[in-house]
């Protein structure tokens, strides 16, 4: 071994620790952002991505005609049951829909944020890890920056934790390094949610912090609070499953499922500007942020 | 073709091979096994150290390798470019002391290989961590089953990647005719 070492093998070999252990230690200083010999690589790699994307996409496509037809048939069935029923819910559903918009208008609750800025994008690469964590085909060229939160039409999907030029790695939900403040739509109970690893096999995520007392059940909505700007207020996050008492008894935990599709999303939105971001006060404070404490664990609120 | 041209060739050729299997590694709709995808990256890391005779050149290949899996893994940079770099040195020792360059020792070693790096790779990102609670079973399973796939893909890999070597290469012995030509000069001077 002594020879291995002290002959020109060993010491290249040396030198190649040497180096690769220096190129961890910077990339683990970046503090999530991109160093030049992983913006090269990326950048590298980028053109296959899309390709590798391109023909698994036409692939699944083609296959499906073939793999799926039976499955497609059913859901014809289905769905054309479906459609009558809805005809008939329709016409109930407009009246209702009139008499929803009336009382927003005098509750003055916002349908919609329209101050959001989105930012479009598509899923380009999966990360094989254990938290569905996916790269998206914009980078700090495209105006998103590291923590940016990703959505997706229903709901929140997670956020920008590795940033590029090109691309950017997601952090999902499921994922524990993800910290979110959430507060129930119906109940106003808080929480903090974050990822659990046995949870997340089955695309679930965990609300922990939850006050005692509170009545937080099966089937409650859950939006993001907004406390601490590095998430806008009113996302929702997902539907309550379960709610048990934490091992040390003081406060409950709740399993948590998402309302957005994060092992099946192709394409996401990056929210880029929103009211209160990083911390920035915003006109009209809302009561939810003012009732809600939540501790900050991690990156997240 | 030169010797030089025929091996930048056969460089050039197996750095696009990467950068291709780095994609399809990720791919949003590459089919899983037991919930995983196989390590391709990996295997082409250790078919280059069984296939190239160079064993800096191999090693840089496979360093290489590494660190386009951190990039499609999203590790920190470097982390398995280090293990490719110990697999590629282990890989080199046994194939020059104990091995013989088969597809068969490229399956065993890019299985042996996927589950170590897994091993590693979940003692640094979830059990220090304590992300493991009460999933251990679950996450050795997992390794397994990526293990198992990470050798089942080895050998179209090998396939390729022997296949491009002698292609760009030539046959051993036009090779060697290549070599001679080339030190014929020299022996006059």
């Amino acid at each position: 071994m002594r020879e291995f070492f002290s002959g020109r093998r060993g010491r290249l070999f040396l030198a190649a620790v040497a180096v690769l252990t220096g190129i961890m230690i910077f990339s683990a200083r970046s503090g999530g952002l991109q160093t030049l010999p992983e913006k090269l690589l990326s950048a590298l790699l980028y053109p296959f991505q899309l390709l590798s994307q391109e023909v698994s996409d036409s692939f699944t496509e083609f296959a499906g005609v073939f793999f799926d037809a039976r499955e497609n048939y059913e859901e014809n069935i289905r769905l054309r049951e479906e459609i009558t029923h809805l005809r008939e819910q329709l016409i109930a559903y407009q009246s209702l829909e009139n008499e929803n918009e009336r009382l927003r208008e005098m509750l003055e609750i916002r349908q919609e944020d329209p101050q959001l800025q989105l930012t479009d994008a598509q899923v380009i690469a999966r990360t094989p890890d254990n938290f569905q964590s996916f790269t998206i085909d914009r980078g700090s060229m495209d105006g998103i920056s590291l923590y940016d939160p990703v959505m997706t039409a229903d709901g929140l999907v997670g956020y920008i934790g590795e940033l590029g030029s090109v691309t950017a790695r997601v952090v999902t939900i499921l994922s524990p390094e993800c910290n979110v403040g959430a507060v129930s739509s119906d109940t106003g109970d808080s929480g903090n949610v974050t990822g659990d690893l046995t949870l997340s096999k089955d695309g679930l995520t965990r609300m922990e912090l939850i006050a005692r007392d509170a009545q937080l059940q099966s089937g409650s909505l859950l939006v993001t609070a907004g406390l601490s700007g590095s998430f806008p207020e009113g996302i929702l996050i997902g539907t309550v499953k379960t709610v048990e008492l934490e091992e040390n008894g003081i406060s409950l935990w709740a399993t948590v499922e998402p309302s957005a599709d994060i092992s099946g999303a192709t394409a996401v939105f990056v929210v880029t500007d929103y009211p209160g971001k990083d911390g920035e006060e915003t006109d009209e404070p809302s009561g939810l942020q003012e009732e809600s404490s939540i501790p900050a664990v991690g990156h997240g609120e | 073709m030169t010797l030089r041209g025929r091996k930048t060739l056969k460089w050039t050729l197996w750095l696009l091979l990467l950068l291709l299997l780095g994609g399809i590694q990720s791919s949003p709709a590459f089919p899983q096994l037991g919930g995983t995808r196989p390590m391709l990256l990996m295997a082409a890391g250790i078919c280059a150290v069984l296939l190239e005779t160079g064993v800096e050149a191999a090693c840089g290949y496979a360093v290489f390798a590494g660190l386009l899996w951190d990039i499609v893994e999203g590790r920190l940079l470097g982390f398995y470019g280090l293990m490719m770099l110990l697999a590629a040195a282990i890989g080199c020792w046994l194939i020059n002391n104990y091995l013989r360059v088969s597809m068969l020792n490229a399956v065993w070693m890019s299985g042996f290989g996927s589950i170590c790096c897994g091993l590693i790779c979940a003692e640094f990102y979830l059990f220090i961590w304590g992300y493991a609670r009460g999933a251990v079973m679950a996450i050795l399973a997992e390794i397994f089953w990526r293990g198992v796939y990470t050798a089942l893909a080895a050998p179209v890999i090998y396939w390729l990647m022997k296949k491009i070597q002698s292609l760009s290469m030539g046959t051993v012995q036009s090779s060697l005719r290549l070599r001679a030509s080339k030190m014929r000069p020299e022996r006059k001077e």
